[in-house]
């Protein structure tokens, strides 16, 4: 079982995400989008999208470093006075973002509007989501100090992954809440190309150096000068 | 996307068919060593030897000398192989023996393959037990026979350093804070990932904690251990350090984990006051200032 889930599971994710995106792309371009609610109902959306926005982001950026630069994570982590504010810096985003999805699926689930223009998918993304950010904050408070463990069992785990030679054994014998983390993310890598996650690609990152573009509002007040 | 799911889940069938093909041939790299005994050998050494001797005495566990016409042979390849579960079934061996030792043996993840290689191991090592200076007892022969304390020549100081990080290993293995914690480092303390490491010099002893900080025999430590291990020197200066955290009495400060939990929260309401300050105006206004301005 674990050998399928910590073996197999991740490829077959990938594979669903990497095929599963193409597929989409080409049968549907114009559907990589969060379909935006904005329109909708906008107070609780601030409440909701941007702390869950600024929380993801720089946590998974969090998980990425500690991939990418165990050694420099370690030697941050090697004062342990370093290791709590890193620690308690990502705890307190972490509490950031779990308020953010908690206003995203009230405001989801209560708006008759928005129920409308909500899918099965929508609702199972969002599931998957609280799942997902739960397990991450009962780590960091209960088997804490992953930021420093995470480099020695799942920075090799994941390169295991990438060199084709899964070692489960990084992962097997950690704490359940840890394999419901590492199975979690995998299902949501699997699901990303079917759920409003593709949104991801079609960030409109280019709008960081495109020249401003200046709306004005008030046409009306032009037109009544004209009439003066 | 709502229509053509069929044409994803064919996709998926056949991704999935690869993929297992495709792991399955990664899997089976497993090479054996010659004979059962000889890979029983290393698998002793490798997993068994840091807690057992064969006919030197009991050490952290039993002295497996004998123990496979002592118990019967099934049940032994079951409790290699999952102690823990044997040991919440209530089998009243495993009572006895628990009860007798104090410590439960960790689950090694030791296949049944393994364990009887293990075994056959011990048929022969307790065959010729009027020598136990044979093959394959390189790993204890170097170790007193008792578990009585030898004296540490290491220092609590520097290995304190060790514990939590100050002084990186050499080899390269993460911090003991990482995982574990121990009363009095201060701070937020220790990791929790693994056990509180304050009582484990009395209960394993200077020769206990020495052989599992050598061999590292339990899970995640043994994965994580494999190609970083300790020196002999870290390996004093750390035994040291576990003596003189598990005597009790003295005055230690206290773990201010609480706090940290409540300068997280605190975190926290700073970084929602600025969300709400900075962006205000964000998200809020599009249809309401087009209504305003129509309406003028």
């Amino acid at each position: 079982m674990s050998d399928f889930l910590f073996a197999v599971l991740p490829y077959l994710a990938a594979l669903s995400a990497i095929v599963g995106s193409i597929w989409r792309y080409r049968a549907s371009q114009f559907s990589f989008s969060s379909v935006s609610s904005q329109f909708l109902e906008s107070r609780q959306l601030f409440w909701g999208s941007v702390p869950w926005h600024y929380g993801i982001i720089t946590i998974l950026i969090g998980h990425l470093v500690g991939v990418v630069f165990p050694s420099g994570v370690k030697v941050f982590n090697g004062e342990p006075v370093r290791l709590y504010i890193l620690e308690g810096t990502a705890l307190a985003l972490g509490f950031l973002l779990l308020l953010g999805l908690l206003v995203l699926i009230v405001r989801r689930s209560s708006n008759a509007r928005l129920r409308a223009v909500t899918s099965g998918m929508d609702a199972v993304l969002l599931f998957l989501l609280l799942l997902q950010v739960g397990a991450g904050l009962g780590i960091a408070i209960y088997y804490r100090w992953g930021s420093s463990w995470y480099v020695h069992t799942a920075t090799p785990y994941f390169w295991s992954l990438f060199k084709l030679q899964p070692q489960t054994d990084y992962v097997t014998s950690l704490p359940l809440l840890v394999k419901v983390h590492i199975v979690n993310a995998f299902v949501l890598l699997a699901l990303f190309p079917f759920t409003r996650l593709v949104h991801m690609l079609s960030v409109p990152l280019a709008y960081l150096w495109r020249s401003y573009q200046v709306v004005v509002w008030g046409q009306r007040q032009i037109t009544s000068r004209r009439g003066q | 996307m709502k229509t053509t799911y069929p044409r994803a889940v064919v996709w998926g069938i056949a991704l999935a068919v690869s993929a297992l093909a495709l792991t399955s041939a990664v899997a089976t790299t497993a090479v054996r060593a010659a004979g059962p005994e000889e890979a029983g050998a290393s698998a002793f050494a490798q997993k068994c030897a840091s807690c057992h001797t064969v006919g030197y005495g009991r050490k952290v566990g039993p002295d497996l000398q004998g123990v496979t016409q002592k118990r019967d042979r099934e049940w032994l390849v079951r409790f290699i192989v999952s102690p823990d579960q044997v040991i919440a079934s209530g089998d009243p061996i495993a009572k006895q023996l628990l009860a007798e030792y104090a410590i439960p043996m960790p689950n090694l993840g030791v296949s049944p393959e393994t364990a009887r290689e293990v075994l056959a191991y011990l048929d022969k090592m307790s065959g010729q037990a009027s020598q136990p200076t044979g093959t394959g007892q390189s790993t204890q022969s170097s170790q007193p026979r008792s578990t009585t304390t030898v004296a540490v020549a290491g220092s609590a100081t520097a290995g304190r350093d060790l514990f939590t990080g100050v002084t990186p290993l050499k080899n390269g293995g993460p911090a003991c804070l990482s995982c574990h914690s121990v009363r009095g480092l201060g701070g937020a303390g220790g990791g929790a990932v693994a056990k509180d490491l304050t009582g484990a010099y009395s209960v394993f002893g200077a020769q206990g904690v020495t052989s599992v900080l050598k061999n590292m025999p339990f899970p995640v430590m043994r994965e994580i251990g494999a190609d970083k291990p300790l020196t002999d020197e870290e390996i004093a200066n750390l035994v040291a350090f576990l003596e003189e955290a598990g005597k009790p009495g003295e005055a230690r400060p206290a773990s201010l984990f609480s706090w940290y939990l409540v300068a997280s929260a605190a975190g926290w309401l700073i970084i929602m006051v600025l969300l709400g300050f900075v962006w205000r105006g964000r998200l809020s206004g599009v249809r309401r200032r087009m209504v305003q301005g129509g309406s003028r």
